[in-house]
């Protein structure tokens, strides 16, 4: 018998509020939730280990979220990244397709329609790790 | 040393103007802090103050209090100015009570908060109250926290322009703020137009020599028309602008009362 | 996000068709274009080839026609097929791949409740629409539906006005409720349109109310961490009319409704009325 592992996912934000909100509802729904609020942070967790899903802001003090997930990417390329930004643009949308990111996400948005988006992301991961 | 005293209460305008005399001691190095606030006795329980040791007792309790309040404001707002001492606290008429520092202490600037409500007689009152008519150095109304790097001096209708540029420049010569000259001109319309500097006769070029005489020189000179509402909208994106206290009611006394940005007034 | 264009067949609901897909460029948003037909026999049967379908598609085309590059979100379904759930008509804008999705959807009933509850059922964070003009905000032959859609919805609500980029965005403020989404509705709105933000507090007999004092302080705080500029004002709630007629020219409206909202108790008219219908500019109701 194998036991399935998890989903982990790690969710990078300055405003507490969005960790609050969405960590309960995804360990309800089974995933492994580590958050952050500085980046300088949640960039030595990813060096200390891989996470299958990433969910990032992009306008934060010190490392930016455009910096955080090419980092991200650079050392993980299987790990799907989720981009939240209460400061969308038609340029960061671009820049962050460009880097691969899976969806990208503008505040405000209702508690399901991101759980529907990490449950596509995390579809898509175990299709590619099953294809592999 | 160009020393400043800085009014606190515990509210939505002095927390604004705390965070802007932050940014100005950051700019000014000389700038030096004095934080005071008044705790004016309630008229309607002025009977319990007592007397002897008992009205001691009171006034303690009181000044222990506003003192609570000045330090939770700046727990709040924790910001590292240069502040000269604790902040002085007293019992008693606000206005008064700071007149007196401000005679006594030998300040450079007065600073306060106030919202803008762009009433004019709300701006009118303050300007003309005792502490403004009293005031033995320039007054800073601090409506809104800017930190452009441009400062706004406005010259004409009755503006000394050399009075208005030297206690500007005692003040704010080494703050590295670039500086427009501006001559406002009534127009009762929605736009604001700009016009050449010689509109204004020879006011503006009068005041660039006084200007370039001090070792300074404006970064434009310019007439704005427009009616006091809108032109005062336009100016909110100056670090502050100057000007002397209007001696009537009049375009620049309205136009004052509506810009966003700090007022800075000196007399002349 | 998930944005509901609420639309007719007339002119101001074509003309609002450039705002919204400049909205949705910028924040990539799933886009619903929801349409409502009278109800019962005077709706018509429904099929391809009755004209709302028509107007439908042309409204999709334009705001497809917007999305010219590779890197539009919106991935074009060539085949026009119409699908019907529950009496709900539904027309596919964007292939399943696509990275957002774009639908039309046409219901039968009466408009302003069939938009209300198209926004709560698909979970919508605003809900954006057109109205005939700057003192007269209708929708032809519908009283008031921009105002009770305004009124009614429990998410934000954008009534175009006229397509023009707004110099600030104002947002007035009478009750400390504040939700952390009406913030980041303002964040998005000001970064689109690279406006300024004026925060007003309105005041009554007694001046600023304390509590929303400490909520303007708060709101304050919030925006200069995100490196926003924001301006701090009070208006008296008696001049609150004439103050938004002379900045709605060149700013947008908005105004935070919470519960505790008092001002429709302190006005003889509804205030959102009156902002729907007397702003020169468009109006943001923030919930």
């Amino acid at each position: 018998m194998t036991i399935e592992q998890k989903t982990s996912i790690l969710i990078l934000d300055d405003e507490p509020i969005v960790s609050k909100r969405l960590k309960p509802s995804l360990d309800k729904n089974g995933y492994e939730v580590e958050t952050f609020v500085r980046s300088v942070d949640a960039l030595s967790r990813i060096r200390e280990r891989d996470f299958d899903i990433i969910i990032t802001d992009l306008k934060m003090e010190g490392v930016n979220g455009m910096e955080f997930l090419t980092e991200a990417k650079r050392r993980s390329p299987s790990t799907e990244v989720i981009v939240i930004t209460g400061f969308a643009t038609m340029e960061t949308a671009k820049q962050s397709f460009s880097k691969g990111v899976f969806d990208f996400l503008a505040k405000p948005f209702k508690l399901g329609e991101i759980l529907e988006v990490i449950r596509k992301a995390d579809i898509k991961r175990k299709e590619k790790v099953a294809a592999a | 040393m160009i020393k400043t005293l800085l009014s606190l209460d515990e509210n939505l305008a002095s927390s604004i103007a705390l965070r802007y005399a932050f940014h100005q001691a950051n700019l000014i190095p000389a700038m030096k802090l004095q934080a005071i606030h008044v705790e004016e006795p309630d008229n309607n329980k002025k009977h319990s103050a007592g007397s002897g040791w008992v009205r001691r007792t009171w006034e303690k309790g009181m000044e222990a209090a506003g003192a609570d309040e000045v330090n939770r404001l700046l727990k709040t707002e924790n910001v590292s100015c240069t502040f000269v001492g604790p902040p002085k606290v007293f019992v008693g008429d606000r206005q008064d009570e700071i007149l007196e520092e401000l005679v006594i202490g030998g300040y450079d600037m007065y600073m306060e908060g106030d919202l803008n409500t762009s009433v004019v007689a709300d701006f009118n009152n303050l300007i003309t109250s005792d502490l403004y008519r009293k005031s033995p150095c320039p007054m800073m109304i601090v409506k809104n926290l800017i930190t452009s790097n441009c400062a706004g001096l406005l010259c004409g209708d009755g503006v000394d322009h050399q009075k208005l540029i030297t206690n500007y420049l005692k003040v704010f010569k080494n703050s590295g703020l670039e500086l427009d000259l501006l001559y406002y001109k009534f127009q009762e319309n929605d736009e604001v137009i700009f016009q050449d500097k010689e509109e204004a006769g020879s006011i503006l070029i009068e005041a660039e020599k006084t200007l370039e005489a001090a070792g300074m020189h404006a970064r434009r000179s310019q007439v704005i028309s427009g009616s006091p509402e809108r032109v005062g909208d336009y100016l909110r994106n100056y670090f502050l602008v100057a000007s002397t206290f209007p001696s009537r009611k009049g375009p620049r006394l309205e136009l004052l009362a509506h810009v966003l940005a700090p007022v800075f007034l000196c007399r002349q | 996000m998930r944005i509901l264009v609420a639309l007719d067949e007339h002119s101001y609901s074509a003309g609002i068709i450039n705002s919204v897909a400049r909205l949705a460029a910028n924040t990539w948003a799933d886009v619903t274009l929801l349409g409502v037909r009278p109800g019962g026999a005077a709706g018509g049967t429904f099929s391809m080839n009755h004209p709302l379908v028509n107007t439908f598609l042309g409204y999709k085309d334009d705001f497809l026609g917007q999305f010219a590059d590779s890197y539009s979100p919106y991935t074009r379904q060539e085949q026009v097929a119409i699908g019907e759930n529950n009496g709900i008509w539904e027309i596919p804008g964007t292939t399943d791949n696509s990275r957002k999705e774009l639908k039309i959807r046409i219901r039968s009933g009466n408009p302003d409740r069939e938009i209300l509850e198209e926004a709560r059922l698909t979970e919508s964070d605003l809900i954006v629409l057109g109205c005939s003009g700057a003192g007269d905000c209708q929708w032809q032959g519908l009283l008031n539906l921009p105002e009770k859609v305004a009124k009614d919805a429990s998410c934000s609500v954008m009534v175009i006005k006229e397509e023009r980029i707004p110099k600030k965005i104002i947002c007035c403020m009478d009750q400390p409720s504040v939700t952390q989404a009406s913030v980041e509705m303002i964040n998005q709105i000001v970064t689109i349109n690279e406006a300024d933000l004026e925060i007003i507090g309105l005041t009554g007999p007694k001046g600023l109310k304390e509590e929303v004092e400490r909520q303007m302080d708060g709101i304050l705080r919030y925006y200069m961490a995100q490196q926003i500029n924001a301006w701090v004002k009070l208006v008296d709630m008696g001049a609150l009319e004439e103050y938004v007629a002379q900045v709605s020219r060149d700013g947008m409206i908005a105004l935070w409704m919470g519960k505790k909202s008092m001002l429709q108790k302190i006005f003889n008219r509804d205030l959102v009325g009156k902002l729907v219908t007397q702003a020169h500019s468009s109006v943001l109701i923030l919930r």
